[in-house]
């Protein structure tokens, strides 16, 4: 049962315990989001921070004791995440640990798995990349063609994959793999792993974003040998458990650790440059038509946030279940495109500077969240794919 | 100095022009006519109104096929008449034609067609006897229209047909279809297509009404059950349907976007400036609003210049490409932006839904008038413009090849 009193002094605790001991401002650029991880200065700092929070009790607070969460009630964990976002504190670094591996190990992995992966996606000792889409396969993920043989007891994985975040730096890989090719649907053919990433035969080459950031890498497996032990459930269940671990990145199942992998930019913070940018002279945050369109930003912002803090209430959602859930991705993106571009659009000229020019406002974050946001509506399902899931499942229209 | 004089010389016959094609509109394009064009939410002309037009052009003027070859009523009018012709239609708000019969079959049967055929054809298309529908896309294929299924079975000297074809525009009121129908399944799918050429009250061909959502009846699905037609229904070869269509898709020189959504965009800046809404105010003096007009008419400018350097491109010889594409994503998606600004404007009107009241025979008035009354069903059914003539996600993977050089 929830004490409200518990629930009370621990959220109080929190507060106190991120604004003691949230790492004050760096002298390196933070990355906003766990895809951008990019120098090793980011990497171990993070890491660093992850393990912190962890160790307070504050990460994974409501997962199994036994496997090494904090056996509480979600309440708890909801509570120390509100705060971190409150603080600004920076991101957890393992996010595909903590937001699609561990939930799904929770669900449906075996005891054995549990107890050797959980510990390590909390503390941040063992980092997670994902293995799914490959060069020629993005959107039709199910036609995935890098290859897992079975040998003895090991597979043999040859192929390659992209777009793995924290590739380099990454324990393991939740793998995507083909084992049958001769299945009798292609999503048959896929088996899912819990890939070793630094065993012979696998390789990773970074690849730098048109921000000049890196953070995603191409993998490459070549006769790559992993123990049959990795294959998680059944061969041929490959394409169920994907499926289920897309859902968790989604939202639209919960399980995730806890903690933000995202620093978004705050709509509040556009006020803040409307304030210092100039137009014709005068703060641009006099001028008439800013101030309409920073109304239109705010209540959009707004509308988004509440929307999100509804989809938690079922009773709110009864008509249209998982709608919000199913729109949020294709929404909010759209937003924080526009959002951004409007932010260009008010720093004139000076838009043309970008990070590490000593004159970019704000460090030419706008600027570089503008170019990045063009990544966000393609990842993690393309605004086009959005539209599609939004079309057959909620308004059930006919499959594309 | 002798090129500037010929220039000069252009420029007055076509100054002579623009003032021919004015005087005739502003004579024979009737108030009714003018308003029927008005009360239009959907892509073309009903065809009551746009026979009726189309007969009065033939007649006053011999203009009602212009672009076809002299020899079967064209007016052999250089490029910039053609322009010119076009745009002043479109600023008197004249019934937009359907392009069925004039712009697709009318030109594929002068490329492909027998002696007969065109003698057959092409003067009652001219003349408005006969009403055309296109029998292209297919529930399960739309943008990937090679994949057609409806079949056509070879049995003596007559094709069997048996399949659906859907979204055929003004199906209700056709007497004619071209189709392509699927006479080869062995080999490549654009392998086996042909071009057929026939009758829509033929036996065993039912046209079922698909009702969009602003009430309007604009598009069918057509049903085909054993439907015989005679082999000489075949449009060049058999099998060779697909060079037809390829043919269609090429020559087709592009619609122009720009004039017709200024002429929209002034509709709306005029509501804007006279309606008052149930405060007394009037959205035209509304900062933001404006705001939004002006975004909306800098991009139309931009989209006119864009235009007008295609036009010069076609001029000279240069090949437009992928460009096409590009048109087609801007014009739509500034099609819709200035439907939205329009249901804006019109606020409370938008909310009756009244397609009874938009039928040009109709007896009762639309609650509101212009735009008011169209602004809505406009909106609704200008959704299905980036989807329709190859969808702007189609269009887009088109450029992205072509012209960025992606996979």
């Amino acid at each position: 049962m929830l004490d409200a009193k518990d629930l009370d002094a621990f959220t109080q605790d929190a507060k106190n315990w991120f604004q003691e001991n949230a790492p004050k401002q760096t002298d390196f650029m933070l990355p906003l989001t766990f895809m951008e991880v990019g120098t090793d200065e980011q990497f171990h700092f993070l890491r660093d921070w992850q393990n912190k929070v962890y160790e307070a009790g504050y990460l994974g607070a409501h997962w199994p004791k036994e496997y090494g969460g904090g056996g509480l009630d979600k309440a708890f964990q909801d509570a120390a995440t509100r705060a971190m976002a409150v603080e600004r504190t920076p991101i957890m670094l393992n996010a595909i640990g903590l937001n699609w591996t561990g939930p799904l190990l929770l669900d449906r992995g075996s005891e054995a798995e549990k107890k050797k992966y959980i510990r390590g996606i909390l503390s941040a000792e063992e980092i997670w990349c994902q293995g799914f889409s490959e060069p020629d396969h993005g959107s039709d993920l199910g036609n995935a063609q890098t290859r897992a043989v079975r040998d003895g007891d090991e597979y043999v994985i040859n192929g390659s994959k992209i777009w793995t975040t924290q590739g380099n730096y990454a324990d393991h890989m939740i793998l995507l793999a083909r084992t049958n090719p001769e299945a009798e649907s292609k999503y048959k053919g896929l088996s899912f792993f819990l890939a070793p990433m630094k065993a012979e035969g696998i390789q990773t080459v970074p690849i730098r974003k048109l921000t000049g950031e890196y953070g995603f890498t191409q993998t490459f497996f070549d006769d790559a040998r992993i123990s049959a032990d990795c294959l998680m459930g059944k061969e041929g269940e490959g394409w169920l458990i994907a499926m289920q671990t897309l859902e968790y990145e989604r939202g639209a199942r919960s399980g995730q650790a806890g903690g933000h992998v995202m620093m978004l930019s705050d709509p509040n913070d556009i006020i803040a440059l409307a304030r210092s940018a100039q137009l014709n002279g005068k703060p641009a945050i006099e001028d008439q038509a800013v101030r309409e369109e920073l109304v239109h930003l705010m209540t959009e912002a707004r509308a988004l946030g509440l929307a999100s803090r509804r989809d938690k209430l079922q009773p709110l959602t009864q008509d249209r279940p998982m709608s919000l859930a199913l729109g949020s991705k294709l929404s909010s993106t759209d937003f924080y495109q526009r959002l951004n571009a409007f932010a260009i659009t008010l720093q004139g000229t000076r838009a043309a500077y970008y990070v590490g020019d000593e004159s970019a406002h704000d460090n030419g974050i706008w600027q570089r969240g503008y170019l990045n946001s063009f990544s966000a509506t393609i990842g993690g399902g393309t605004s086009q794919i959005q539209r599609n899931i939004i079309g057959e499942h909620v308004l059930g229209l006919p499959k594309s | 100095m002798l090129g500037a004089i010929k220039r000069e010389r252009e420029m007055q016959d076509l100054e002579l022009f623009t003032q021919e094609v004015r005087d005739f509109l502003a004579e024979h394009l009737t108030p009714e006519l003018r308003r029927a064009g008005e009360l239009c939410a959907g892509i073309y002309a009903e065809k009551p109104v746009g026979i009726a037009w189309q007969r009065i052009l033939d007649q006053e003027k011999g203009w009602a096929v212009p672009a076809w070859p002299e020899a079967w009523g064209g007016t052999g009018w250089s490029l910039e008449q053609h322009a010119i012709f076009q745009r002043e239609m479109t600023l008197a708000n004249a019934p937009v034609l359907a392009p069925n019969a004039i712009g697709m079959v009318g030109p594929a049967i002068l490329a492909y067609g027998t002696e007969a055929q065109k003698n057959h054809y092409l003067p009652r298309i001219r003349s408005g006897e006969d009403y055309w529908a296109q029998g292209y896309s297919e529930p399960g294929s739309g943008s990937d229209l090679a994949s057609l299924q409806c079949k056509a079975e070879r049995d003596g000297d007559e094709y069997v047909i048996h399949g659906t074809k859907i979204w055929t525009t003004h199906a209700q009121w056709s007497n004619k279809i071209f189709c392509l129908v699927r006479t080869d399944n062995s080999g490549k799918p654009q392998h086996g297509i042909t071009f057929l050429l026939f009758d829509l009250n033929l036996p065993g061909i039912e046209v079922r009404p698909l009702i969009s959502i602003s009430g309007d009846h604009e598009f069918n699905q057509v049903f085909f059950e054993n439907v015989r037609v005679p082999v000489s229904a075949v449009l060049g070869q058999e099998n060779d349907g697909w060079t037809v269509a390829k043919y269609l898709l090429q020559h087709e020189r592009g619609s122009s976007y720009a004039p017709g959504l200024q002429v929209r965009l002034q509709r709306v800046r005029d509501f804007a400036a006279s309606e008052r809404d149930g405060s007394g105010a009037r959205l035209g003096e509304d900062p933001d609003f404006c705001r939004k007009l002006a975004a909306a008419e800098i991009e139309l400018m931009a989209m006119q210049a864009f235009e007008d350097k295609i036009f010069s491109a076609v001029k000279s010889g240069e090949p437009v490409g992928a460009l096409s594409s590009a048109v087609k994503i801007r014009g739509t998606e500034l099609r819709q932006r200035v439907t939205e600004l329009a249901v804006e404007a019109v606020g409370f009107y938008g909310l009756p839904y009244q397609p009874e009241a938009r039928r040009p025979e109709a007896n009762v008035a639309p609650l509101g008038s212009g735009l008011a009354a169209t602004a809505m069903p406009q909106y609704l059914n200008d959704r299905a413009a980036s989807i329709y003539a190859g969808s702007n996600e189609i269009q887009r993977n088109i450029m992205s090849k072509a012209l960025l050089g992606l996979a």
